[in-house]
């Protein structure tokens, strides 16, 4: 098979899976005989591993805000990664900063998550409308949602206040679920 | 080790017939043309198994190294399994490279000045900057999913115990997601 007759193409799905070792050997070794004699399914593979390199780059560089889990800050740290953690009681506030050597800024926005299945956030700034972040990923059993903001933003931002609400939704309506509000300061290095 | 069959194209065979019958060495243009076109499937078999940059370009040269000295030796009696010879040449050196045997060192040694290599197309180069305002623009989930399954390296299973789904939906939210951030991306390159 060559680039010009590729009869079978891989599935994106498929490639995936085959690049995170999600495979029984058999099903891998078929892929991998495929990918040897098609470009055009090669070449989707490519795009998948630099999409994978672009996300790793993109969070690397503080440029990725995303809600996270315990495991993934816990590994972040075991990974040498300077982590500064925030951990914010439910309707509670916190005096934040971003110094120089840090390289990724986790809250923890502590609240009673139980049996709720979707959550939003609703965050503002200054006078701005809120922004709303509907059905937010959080682990229902820690007892906190995890965010990692973009800390290459945080770090060219002035000092500011801003603040989050945490929204359960469900078939009777929304509910408030926590309030927290971040005093940030800018890190102005010394003269 | 089973030996897979693999169908080269025609011209792929040609261009090995070419350099089996010509004196060693002096079929350089086919020798070229050939590192050119297996060089991109080579380093993705090494990046998926080595999972390093460096590693896969190595293999890369060993494996072709290897395949253009048995093409001038003579080694290869059917060009026409060219693409299964360079297939099985990359297992065998994958599982070299994994035992830390020294097989590199003496291959580029006795023969790196001697064999061309040829500019190959590798992997696409993306604008970082594009890709996280793409990432901004998938939902909560989807970004949360790509994050933790490619920062980290993390399978759907690990990824879906973390946030309470099964894996099953991992998977789908990864594909879509990963899906919708490629479009976004591809899009972007292409209105350059």
């Amino acid at each position: 098979m060559n680039a010009s007759n590729c009869t079978a193409p891989l599935g994106f799905s498929a490639l995936i899976e085959y690049w995170l070792d999600e495979l029984d050997e058999a099903a891998e070794a078929r892929i991998e005989e495929h990918l040897f004699g098609c470009e055009v399914c090669g070449a989707k593979l490519d795009e998948i591993v630099a999409l994978a390199g672009g996300v790793r780059t993109a969070f690397g560089e503080g440029s990725v805000r995303a809600y996270v889990t315990d495991a993934f800050v816990k590994r972040l740290v075991e990974q040498n990664v300077r982590v500064r953690e925030y951990r914010i009681p439910q309707n509670g506030s916190v005096n934040c900063t971003v110094l120089p050597d840090d390289e990724v800024v986790v809250s923890r926005l502590e609240a009673p998550l139980g049996g709720i299945t979707r959550l939003d956030a609703y965050t503002y700034l200054g006078d701005a409308q809120p922004q709303i972040f509907r059905d937010i990923p959080f682990d229902p059993e820690s007892g906190a949602v995890v965010v990692t903001p973009k800390i290459a933003l945080l770090r060219a931002a002035p000092s500011h206040v801003y603040r989050v609400r945490l929204v359960a939704v469900d078939a009777n309506g929304e509910r408030e679920v926590g309030d927290y509000t971040f005093n940030h300061t800018r890190f102005v290095p010394s003269p | 080790m089973e030996s897979p069959s693999i169908e080269a194209s025609g011209e792929e065979a040609d261009l090995a017939r070419r350099i089996a019958l010509a004196a060693a060495g002096s079929a350089r243009d086919a020798e070229a043309e050939l590192y050119r076109r297996f060089a991109p499937r080579v380093r993705r078999y090494g990046l998926k198994h080595l999972r390093d940059e460096q590693a896969a370009a190595d293999l890369m040269q060993q494996v072709l190294l290897v395949t253009i000295e048995a093409l001038r030796a003579g080694k290869l009696r059917e060009p026409d399994r060219i693409a299964s010879f360079v297939f099985g040449t990359c297992r065998m050196l994958t599982l070299e490279i994994r035992r830390g045997a020294a097989r590199r060192d003496r291959l580029l040694m006795q023969y790196a000045d001697d064999v061309p290599f040829a500019d190959a197309s590798l992997a696409p180069r993306l604008d970082h900057e594009r890709v996280a305002q793409c990432l901004d623009r998938l939902s909560e989930r989807e970004r949360t999913v790509l994050l933790m399954t490619f920062y980290q390296e993390k399978p759907a299973a690990e990824v879906g115990a973390a946030l309470k789904l099964s894996a099953g939906n991992i998977r789908v939210i990864r594909s879509r997601g990963l899906q919708r951030l490629r479009d976004c991306v591809m899009e972007s390159k292409e209105a350059l």
